[in-house]
């Protein structure tokens, strides 16, 4: 076997080009693999750490506030075992010359969610000033000692900033239900003890925020409905609440991502090195024959020849364990802007090692099978089978000869060749339907991603300004910001949703008017006479049209049970709706919670009004919203990036298997007078047909992988759309027939150098 | 015709040179019959790739009917294998995945249009029309070199080179392959032959002699044999 061991070698160095896509199959798989592995498992550690050291609550109930009575209650059910009760406030305060939103709270009992200082000490719960969160301050260039002036009441308080703090159920913290992703420099939020608050802000405890620790998120919502009746707002689970719900599920978007990647690269690691092996095995025909003639038996030959795949797939999942931080780290980092966690440090489980060794394991068994071809026979079989002619077949083309006779005997020459080399042709195929997939579903979950933006900031939700009331503003007021700025009334109030509703969901009642525009599956706008649910809810409750369910609206101890007229298709944010006049007719009062209007430029009148809570606009909704794509762009490119690749390795990898197939025939045309041109045009011919095959069932195909794929980016708030731009597909299309057409140049300068003396030289 | 005059060809690997060919000179006559003989090694199949335009010398020049092919373009030798010669392989080259009348055609259609006509002309010279519909692998030794020996043919070459045309045949099949390439030499053509076999020699016009890259002897034959009549041993 030394000397075996040693051929083996010489053979991986000499033919080193048709290894390479091996190598970079079972390289990108462990790559993919490992490296996703550490940044989704290291996010998941730290995450899990951080939530157990804080004590992280499971649920947490908003409401207008509840009595030390009523929290007795709460704390006396059975499923509940900590409580910890807090008063939030929501003040502003003028930095740098801008508005910006600042929410305060009481630190609680500090044995559930707790606090935690970002130089990993405790917070004085009876501290004087205030402790400030970390990303909030940095952005406003705040440090430790500075004062910070807020509003509340239309009173100000001067407070010391005594430390700066990271909140668990923050993590993901965007400060407003009216943004997506982070709005660090605008939103911010704060920890004062109770006595600041009592004595600067004038506020008593409230118990507006309850921190639980309880086994059961369904079983309490009910319990507690009953103790605080209509004042209960809304119960955010850990699923619910985006400022954890957003971090654990982007672990699970990134694991999902490295199965899904791995696998197709697995799977294409055994078909190149099933293909390698056997062009190798042709190649080396003689060889074989020779040492079976010396003695050697096949299973030592068949053992030999999958070593192949061992060492070869081997060095590539070596290779990509080795390099695998590096790309944990480059997706960590991108991760890191979104997400507010104590530490970032990249972990990996022993699966990865597992994965690399089935890597190896699968190259060695594809190799082992390619080696099966010589199995059973004799040395003088082995000999002539490396002497005899290549068996040619005709191809089912030929049955039509008026079509096959204009073919050009070069191309006829081809076409037998490919279709005589089924696996290699698949192989073809596959490189060029994966990579397109690859290419497309770079550009297109980008693509998706944009449009949810775009229908969902611009189409669904067509104003300019969107000013949010205060939960206690006057009807005269509203009507006055109404008039003022001809806008138009929703009402957001949280509900539950029964049967299976898991959590409180948004349920916007809309007035008159067109600037909530999401529509029905049918394309049917809302209307009265029903409740309409988003397809995300309804599929995750298994609600279909005309289902009866039951909300529990916020601020009432009402059951309302209604009819689904509809399925809501939108992408963002998932929720329930319906109209004002069926809203009135169950009984319920329209208080709106925002006017929306299309006038850009708001009134100071209405600006300073003191029903006015806070003015959004649709353009930084929308900006904020493309930060969260802008923030996963690294990952769409690493998609395309690696699609090219694919397409480039295996048919470059395909070419150069047929190249030295083909070098005979080959040198053959070029003495018998074909020009180097005229050769290159059938490789050309042939490359593109294959291209122009795995175009056709590469385009379906890609749009059904990008399917599946954006739904690996859903969450319970947001739901993705395949969407493909036709620009995209145009590009994605242009940079395969590059990819593949770009193997066209190898041949080109390999048939420069292809020596017809040698290469028509007999077999012996 | 085609005339070499002081042919050098030298080979370096490294350190280590080979003088495949030294100073050799010599012409190739039209409708003769052109043996070149040698044992192994001798360089004849060199000679026979300098001929055709596959190689060129290092020093001396190659000419066709005056005209210097070995200080030609690439594109230029491309042109001159395909107009000027006919090549005849030791192991046939045949393209496994074209029938036998389409490794013909394929030639053919090189010089011009009336490939399919010139098809049917040299198989049937060569007595394979029957088997025109089928691939090399379904064919004999000797047909896939009578194959090999239409497909020179079928473009009508002004010098047919035949390297060891019947290396890998049994005596009875070459005597087939010998008599076709005789009968292949008329006034515009060459037929060159490359072969260590001396007993070719007899059916001849002429016998060039080389020995470790030098030219030994040139021998012609006002009488060159019919293949019938050499003893094949």
């Amino acid at each position: 076997m030394n000397f075996l061991f040693k051929k083996l070698i010489r053979t991986v160095f000499k033919n080193w080009t048709q290894f390479f896509s091996v190598f970079l199959m079972a390289f990108l798989s462990i790559l993919f693999y490992t490296g996703l592995e550490g940044t989704w498992n290291g996010m998941k550690q730290n995450i899990n750490q951080y939530s157990v050291q804080t004590q992280l609550a499971t649920a947490t109930l908003q409401s207008t506030g509840i009595s030390e009575n009523e929290l007795n209650q709460i704390r006396k059910l059975p499923d509940v075992s900590k409580v910890s009760a807090k008063t939030e406030i929501n003040t502003t305060t003028n930095l740098n010359g801008s508005k910006r939103y600042l929410t305060i709270d009481t630190p609680g009992t500090q044995q559930l969610s707790k606090t935690m200082q970002t130089n990993g000490h405790k917070i004085d719960v009876n501290h004087e000033g205030i402790y400030l969160n970390q990303k909030f301050a940095n952005k406003n260039g705040l440090k430790k000692g500075n004062n910070i002036t807020v509003k509340f009441n239309n009173q100000l308080v001067k407070l010391k900033i005594v430390g700066m703090v990271n909140s668990p159920d923050k993590m993901y913290y965007t400060g407003s239900n009216d943004f997506i992703s982070p709005q660090e420099q605008n939103y911010g939020y704060g920890f004062v003890s109770e006595k600041t608050l009592a004595d600067q802000f004038k506020v008593p405890m409230i118990n507006n925020m309850i921190d639980l620790k309880d086994s059961d998120n369904t079983k309490i919502e009910s319990q507690i409905r009953k103790i605080i009746g209509n004042k209960y707002i809304a119960l955010q689970t850990q699923k619910s609440n985006i400022g954890i719900s957003t971090a654990v599920d982007r672990v699970g978007q990134i694991r999902n991502l490295s199965i899904l990647f791995s696998i197709i690269f697995i799977l294409l690691a055994v078909l190149a090195m099933y293909t390698t092996i056997r062009k190798i095995i042709d190649q080396q025909q003689k060889d074989m024959a020779t040492l079976q003639s010396l003695g050697y038996s096949n299973t030592t030959l068949s053992l030999y020849y999958s070593m192949y795949g061992a060492i070869v797939g081997g060095i590539g999942a070596v290779a990509g364990l080795l390099v695998a931080p590096v790309l944990s780290n480059f997706v960590m980092e991108s991760q890191k802007p979104m997400f507010s966690l104590p530490s970032w440090q990249i972990s990996y489980t022993k699966v990865p090692l597992y994965v690399a060794f089935s890597v190896i394991l699968i190259c060695t068994i594809s190799a082992l099978f390619a080696a099966q071809v010589n199995q059973g026979l004799t040395p003088a079989q082995a000999f002539r089978k490396g002497s005899i002619a290549k068996i040619s077949k005709r191809v089912s083309l030929e049955r039509l000869p008026n079509l096959w006779n204009k073919i050009p005997f070069g191309n006829r020459w081809s076409i037998r060749d490919n279709l005589g080399n089924k696996i290699q042709m698949l192989m073809g195929l596959i490189g060029v339907v994966g990579g397109l997939a690859l290419v497309m579903t770079g550009f297109g979950t980008k693509n998706s991603m944009d449009n949810q933006v775009n229908q969902t900031y611009g189409h669904e939700y067509s104003y300019a300004k969107k000013i949010n009331l205060t939960h206690d503003a006057s009807q005269s007021e509203i009507n006055r910001i109404v008039k003022k700025t001809n806008g138009e009334k929703i009402e957001v109030v949280y509900t539950s949703l029964q049967p299976k509703g898991q959590f409180d969901r948004p349920l916007t009642i809309l007035d008159s008017g067109s600037k909530v525009n999401v529509k029905t599956t049918n394309n049917e706008k809302i209307k009265d006479g029903g409740v309409y649910l988003d397809e995300g809810i309804a599929k995750a409750t298994k609600v279909k049209k005309n289902s009866i369910v039951t909300l529990s609206p916020s601020l009432s101890d009402r059951k309302l049970n209604l009819k689904v007229k509809g399925i809501i298709k939108s992408n963002a944010p998932q929720g329930i709706y319906m109209t004002r006049q069926t809203w009135n007719n169950e009984g319920m009062k329209f208080t709106p919670t925002s006017v929306l209007t299309i006038h850009n430029k708001i009134d100071a009148s209405v600006k300073d009004n003191s029903a006015v809570n806070q003015i959004v606009s649709l353009k930084e909704q929308k900006n904020n919203a493309k930060a969260m794509v802008n923030n996963l762009s690294s990952i769409f490119l690493m998609v395309q990036v690696f699609g090219i690749l694919l397409t480039i390795v295996i048919l470059y990898n395909l070419g150069s298997l047929s190249f030295t197939e083909r070098s005979r025939s080959y040198a053959t045309l070029e003495i018998l007078g074909f020009s180097r041109n005229q050769i290159r045009n059938l490789t050309i011919i042939e490359n593109l047909t294959i291209t122009a095959i795995g175009w056709i069932v590469g385009i379906p195909f890609g749009y059904w992988f990008l399917s599946r794929y954006v739904t690996t980016f859903n969450t319970s708030q947001i739901i993705y759309y395949p969407f493909l731009t036709k620009a995209s597909l145009i590009l994605s299309s242009l940079i395969v027939i590059a990819a593949s057409l770009s193997t066209v140049v190898m041949i080109g300068s390999r048939l420069k150098k292809l020596d017809m003396i040698s290469s028509t030289k007999g077999i012996e | 015709m085609l005339s070499l005059k002081n042919v050098s060809k030298i080979y370096q690997n490294g350190s280590e040179v080979t003088h495949a060919l030294n100073d050799v000179s010599f012409d190739i006559e039209p409708n003769k019959v052109t043996v070149i003989l040698g044992p192994s090694g001798s360089g004849k199949s060199t000679t026979l790739n300098i001929l055709g335009g596959m190689d060129r010398p290092t020093s001396g020049t190659v000419s066709y009917n005056g005209n210097l092919i070995n200080t030609e373009s690439d594109g230029q030798l491309t042109n001159y294998r395909r107009d000027i010669v006919g090549f005849v392989f030791q192991f046939y080259n045949l393209i496994s995945n074209l029938t036998v009348s389409e490794n013909v055609a394929i030639s053919a259609q090189l010089k011009g249009n009336k490939y399919q006509k010139m098809t049917e002309k040299y198989l049937d010279k060569v007595g394979l029309s029957k088997r025109k519909n089928n691939f090399p692998d379904q064919l004999s030794g000797g047909e896939m070199q009578r194959v090999s020996i239409a497909r020179a043919l079928a473009k009508s070459p002004k010098v047919l080179l035949c390297d060891e045309p019947t290396g890998a045949l049994d005596t009875e099949t070459s005597q087939r392959v010998f008599k076709i390439l005789k009968s292949s030499k008329n006034q515009d053509t060459a037929v060159v032959i490359v072969t260590h076999n001396p007993l070719v020699a007899p059916i001849a016009d002429r016998v060039i002699h080389i020995k470790d890259g030098h030219l030994d002897k040139i021998i012609n034959n006002p009488s060159p044999l019919e293949v019938e009549e050499v003893d094949w041993g």
